[in-house]
């Protein structure tokens, strides 16, 4: 029995070695053009990677006041988050302020993590002209462009930042006091010689044995999904950025959702109250952390939402 | 000399909402420089805000208020298009005014 | 005459202030730097609040005082104070560990809620004190607040 088996491994081995394409190939596929662009987002100092658009200073107030000010206070001014303005020439002393104005030596990076990283809860919601515009009135805070400035993907890599020749990496972000978030030193010596031998501790063939053709296990993750399933409320949840910040049972930047429902058990008009609490954002009930008004859910999706929390926020 | 403030003044319901930002050092007098020598005292000792000429708040302020001071209040009586305007005084006798129309 | 004197020093440049200061025995009197005004030259709470013509304030909790638990940075500490005691006049801002502790006094004409948000100095972990003035006497509430990095540097 098991050397039948082994054998017709042995056979479909060869076989497999012996055809034109080899079994892998048929996994996976080409990425088109794109699909590679939409992952290629970066933007480098010269400006390389800007997509074309422009925005105002006077644009980017309005979206920053929707999008930012609820974090980063209503002139960049937070000290709960990451203030934005400010702190020029502060780096060296004794209570560096780490701002855009004050660390950054590009403009370019300041568009790189607005498009690809905020608004913190609903990444990647700002359009192109609205990253150009929120960019602008960010540096307009700064007094680094005038209030009347426009930017787009040529002027924003000419705008020249206070801290141009000053970056420095040797700090954390989130730190008053400069401490690192990670200390890691790249090992650049002493490498090994020969190339490690990498072996499996299991039998050869085992997998096959217990699993026999692996292709269709393959298969099943690229065929489309089944088509317009309603989505689940933790589905609901993570579409709708909740998940940026918090967990069902670990307490994050916002509480665990069991927490909340907790609290909340005996409550009798909890949903009602919940509901107000997302959609008004606030701070001081489960800590300082700031929770951002949640204006894009929609009804339906925020009562399915809460009635999940409530009920314990059980995995799907 | 000094810079001028942000100020930002907006109807909300029937109150206005003002928040302010200042450019001020706000020395304490008690700060030593990388010399050694002490870094004179040099803050904001008084601030005043009023709406089309009618007072609104006053303050009077010490060398604690943190430097590039930041302020919010709020008042009733206001409407879109009155001026707000905010004054402050140091202690070297400097002063600025500075004026938004209500949003 | 005074005034004079000390924008004078002020315009001086750090190393000629500091030759000036040491030869002729300045140092002391600038390091006071003495605020004319009694309330902000006071070094204890008590002395603070009788220069205001303000005694034994009594706590109450219609003052929602909003002050972060643990300030990584002392230069900056965000402070929120509400009163909804009726006639309220005055809010004011006392650090209890800081040189001089008045911070601040905001007065409010009618018409003006009594609400104030602002950012104050804390030399290290301490009490900060929210003092409110109204027709009816004055009353206070307080909030301890940690700090990681002291705010005397900014």
């Amino acid at each position: 029995m098991c050397s039948s088996r082994l054998l017709a491994l042995g056979l479909w081995l060869i076989a497999a070695s012996a055809s034109a394409a080899p079994a892998w190939e048929a996994l996976g596929k080409p990425l088109a053009a794109n699909e590679i662009a939409s992952w290629d987002i970066d933007v480098r100092p010269d400006g390389v990677g800007l997509p074309p658009g422009h925005g105002s200073v006077e644009e980017g107030q309005v979206v920053y006041d929707t999008h930012c000010a609820s974090c980063h206070g209503t002139f960049g001014e937070s000290t709960d988050y990451l203030a934005l303005a400010g702190g020029v020439g502060s780096l060296g002393t004794a209570t560096p302020q780490r701002t855009v104005g004050s660390k950054l030596d590009y403009a370019t990076t300041l568009w790189d993590y607005i498009n690809r990283a905020m608004p913190f809860n609903r990444s990647k919601a700002l359009s192109v002209n609205e990253v150009y515009a929120v960019t602008a009135y960010v540096l307009n805070l700064n007094d680094i462009l005038p209030a009347d400035a426009v930017l787009d993907e040529r002027s924003l890599p000419q705008v020249e930042m206070p801290n141009r020749k000053g970056f420095t990496q040797a700090h954390g972000m989130m730190r008053a006091d400069g401490k690192p978030d990670v200390r890691n030193t790249a090992c650049m010596k002493d490498c090994l010689k020969t190339p490690p031998q990498v072996s499996s501790a299991l039998p050869a063939g085992f997998t096959h044995q217990l699993y026999g053709e692996l292709g269709p296990h393959f298969r099943q993750f690229m065929v489309a999904a089944p088509a317009a399933a309603a989505p689940t409320p933790a589905a609901l949840a993570a579409s709708n950025g909740c998940l940026a910040c918090h967990a069902a049972q670990q307490t994050r930047v916002g509480p665990a959702f069991a927490d909340v429902a907790r609290r909340y058990a005996a409550v009798a008009d909890a949903p009602a109250q919940l509901r107000q609490k997302v959609r008004a954002g606030g701070s001081g009930v489960w800590g300082s952390a700031l929770m951002p008004p949640q204006t894009t859910v929609t009804d339906a999706a925020l009562d399915q939402i809460l009635g999940w929390i409530l009920a314990g926020a059980a995995a799907p | 000399m000094s810079d001028p403030m942000r100020i930002r003044a907006a109807v909300k319901g029937e109150k206005v909402e003002v928040k302010i930002l200042m450019s001020h050092v706000m020395e304490t007098g008690q700060r030593k420089d990388a010399e050694g020598a002490v870094v004179p005292a040099h803050y904001i000792t008084k601030v005043t805000a009023s709406c089309n000429g009618r007072d609104v708040l006053s303050a009077d302020w010490g060398p604690s208020v943190s430097k590039n001071p930041y302020l919010s209040f709020r008042f009733k009586g206001g409407a879109k298009g009155d001026k707000l305007k905010v004054t402050w005084t140091d202690t070297a006798g400097d002063s600025r005014s500075d004026e938004v129309s209500i949003g | 005459m005074m005034l004079e004197r000390r924008r004078f020093l002020q315009r001086l440049g750090h190393t000629g202030l500091a030759a000036l200061t040491i030869a002729s025995g300045l140092l002391p009197r600038l390091v006071r730097a003495a605020d004319t005004r009694p309330a902000f030259a006071a070094e204890a709470i008590a002395d603070a609040l009788k220069a205001l013509g303000i005694a034994n304030p009594t706590k109450s909790d219609a003052i929602h005082f909003k002050a972060p638990d643990i300030a990584e940075n002392g230069a900056a500490v965000p402070v929120e104070v509400e009163s909804t005691l009726p006639g309220t006049r005055e809010i004011l801002l006392l650090v209890e560990k800081n040189p001089h502790v008045m911070s601040a006094s905001f007065s409010f004409p009618d018409g003006t809620d009594a609400y104030v948000a602002t950012r104050v100095k804390v030399a290290e972990s301490s009490l900060i004190h929210a003092v409110v003035k109204t027709d009816a006497g004055a009353f206070y509430t307080d909030r301890l607040v940690k700090v990681t990095l002291g705010g005397c540097g900014g």
